[in-house]
């Protein structure tokens, strides 16, 4: 709650002393204020948050406001654009129905300055595979996640890529993740880890999805969903 | 840091004075705490921290509505999405670049996501015309050989009208600049972004005439915006 004087009125020179409650209504008051010199620590308690209300507010005049590190998970809109015609095509809802081998390409929206740590992709293999395991010379390579910064000159570079992992073929024709990157929480080696600085001025990210092929490839495999998490260490201001 | 309490036993009635050093104290840390009522500029040398799970709501109206942040100019790139006005006319490369296939009149639909209530100051495209242009300059006193492409950028009301809220022609002189990465900045827009009751969007037209040469890429769009607080989303 907010401070309120120790003594409404004010004291007068040589009439009122300040007694022992009104000083100590002072100092506890002021060991709670907000430092704006030096700054500090402060949790507010119960009856909190503290609430800005009028019509001033703050002002961040340089930078911007930290946050403590955290994962930011996204779903990415699929705005998408073929890279390989026809070999993809959205069905009811939206999602990505592959229909013959080729890539689809999904611009991903990042927040400048952050960190891109991770990638899931849910995705399901098309029934009707004719070996188990599928990527242990089942006739079929796996699709792939690949993600690229492309830079002014329209040039691509590859950040990092990986295969879908799934062993069982009833596994790869449910629903299950493909990953690229990290995922936080977890354990991994550093040549899988995406930690990827995000410059939105200078460039643009985008992530392909690459389909199974081989000679036992089948049509109908469905991609429903991107995820990305990003680890954000401030606002940004879009 | 955070203020401590200049008595942290606390003063008694009759039996405790203030000393100078805690009056003083006192008078220290109201000096540098934040004014909750008036307002003020501060400068903290440390960081303040918010912690806990109570944090800080933020329920101001008007021109305080959103938190404020001092004028700057942001840079942001476009995820290149897009639809073509005219069928084949440009068709999407690797790394979702766009390349041009036909001539044609007809544009490059591509949405820019700004940010409501900032000011656009330009919108860049950077292009790559495609190589073996012979003419030198493009841009011949006639303007017959070659037609510029053309960078519009278009504000859509909820009626589906559009209006151009800036435009430039590429200004390139002669092939060595044409057909390598150059930018085509629509410039000086000073528009203020309303995304209430707008849409934007990039209308690119490639290159046309008699030196048609298929090929071009646009690889970026960008835009650059003065942006003075946060916006929800």
């Amino acid at each position: 709650m907010t401070f309120v004087r120790a003594k409404i009125g004010g004291w007068v020179d040589n009439v009122d002393p300040i007694s022992a409650v009104q000083a100590n209504q002072l100092t506890v008051n002021s060991s709670r204020a907000i430092d704006g010199t030096s700054g500090g620590e402060y949790a507010p308690k119960a009856e909190g948050p503290i609430v800005f209300t009028g019509t001033q507010g703050l002002e961040i005049t340089t930078g911007n406001i930290e946050l403590n590190p955290r994962y930011v998970i996204r779903n990415q809109e699929f705005e998408v654009t073929f890279f390989n015609p026809g070999s993809w095509a959205p069905d009811l809802g939206n999602n990505y129905q592959n229909l013959v081998l080729g890539s689809v390409s999904f611009p991903l929206k990042l927040p400048h300055g952050q960190v891109l740590t991770f990638i899931e992709a849910r995705f399901k293999g098309a029934a009707g595979h004719g070996f188990d395991p599928v990527n242990l010379g089942g006739g079929i390579t796996m699709p792939r996640l690949t993600l690229w910064s492309v830079d002014s000159s329209g040039i691509s570079t590859l950040i990092l890529s990986k295969d879908d992992n799934v062993i069982v073929q009833s596994e790869y024709e449910s629903f299950h993740t493909m990953t690229l990157g990290i995922r936080p929480g977890f354990a991994g080696v550093i040549s899988e880890a995406i930690n990827l600085t995000i410059d939105a001025e200078e460039n643009r990210y985008v992530l392909s999805v690459l389909s199974e092929g081989g000679a036992d490839f089948q049509a109908g495999s469905i991609l429903a969903s991107i995820t990305h998490y990003t680890t954000c260490t401030s606002y940004v201001e879009h | 840091m955070a203020f401590s309490r200049v008595n942290p036993t606390g003063y008694t009635n009759d039996n405790s004075t203030i000393t100078a050093a805690q009056a003083n104290q006192l008078d220290i840390n109201q000096s540098r705490a934040i004014d909750g009522t008036a307002g003020g500029t501060y400068t903290p040398t440390g960081q303040i921290i918010i912690s806990g799970t109570e944090g800080i709501r933020y329920q101001c109206t008007g021109a305080g509505a959103n938190i404020r942040l001092g004028s700057r100019v942001i840079t942001r790139q476009s995820t290149m999405s897009g639809i073509t006005e005219g069928t084949g006319t440009w068709a999407m490369d690797i790394g979702m670049t766009w390349r041009n296939a036909t001539e044609s009149a007809t544009g490059l639909f591509l949405p820019l996501d700004l940010p409501d209530g900032a000011v656009l100051n330009s919108v860049t495209a950077r292009y790559i015309g495609a190589g073996g242009h012979v003419t030198n300059p493009l841009t011949d006193p006639g303007g017959l050989d070659l037609a510029m492409p053309l960078l519009q950028v278009l504000s859509v009301d909820s009626g589906g009208v559009a209006t151009v809220v800036g435009s430039q022609l590429d200004t390139a002189v002669d092939p060595i600049d044409y057909e390598v990465m150059h930018e085509i900045t629509a410039s000086a827009l000073a528009h203020t972004v309303l995304r209430e009751v707008n849409r934007y969007l990039v209308r690119f037209i490639g290159e046309r005439g008699a030196e048609y040469t298929t090929g071009a890429l646009l690889t970026q769009v960008l835009y650059q915006a003065t942006v003075t607080k946060y916006i929800e989303h």
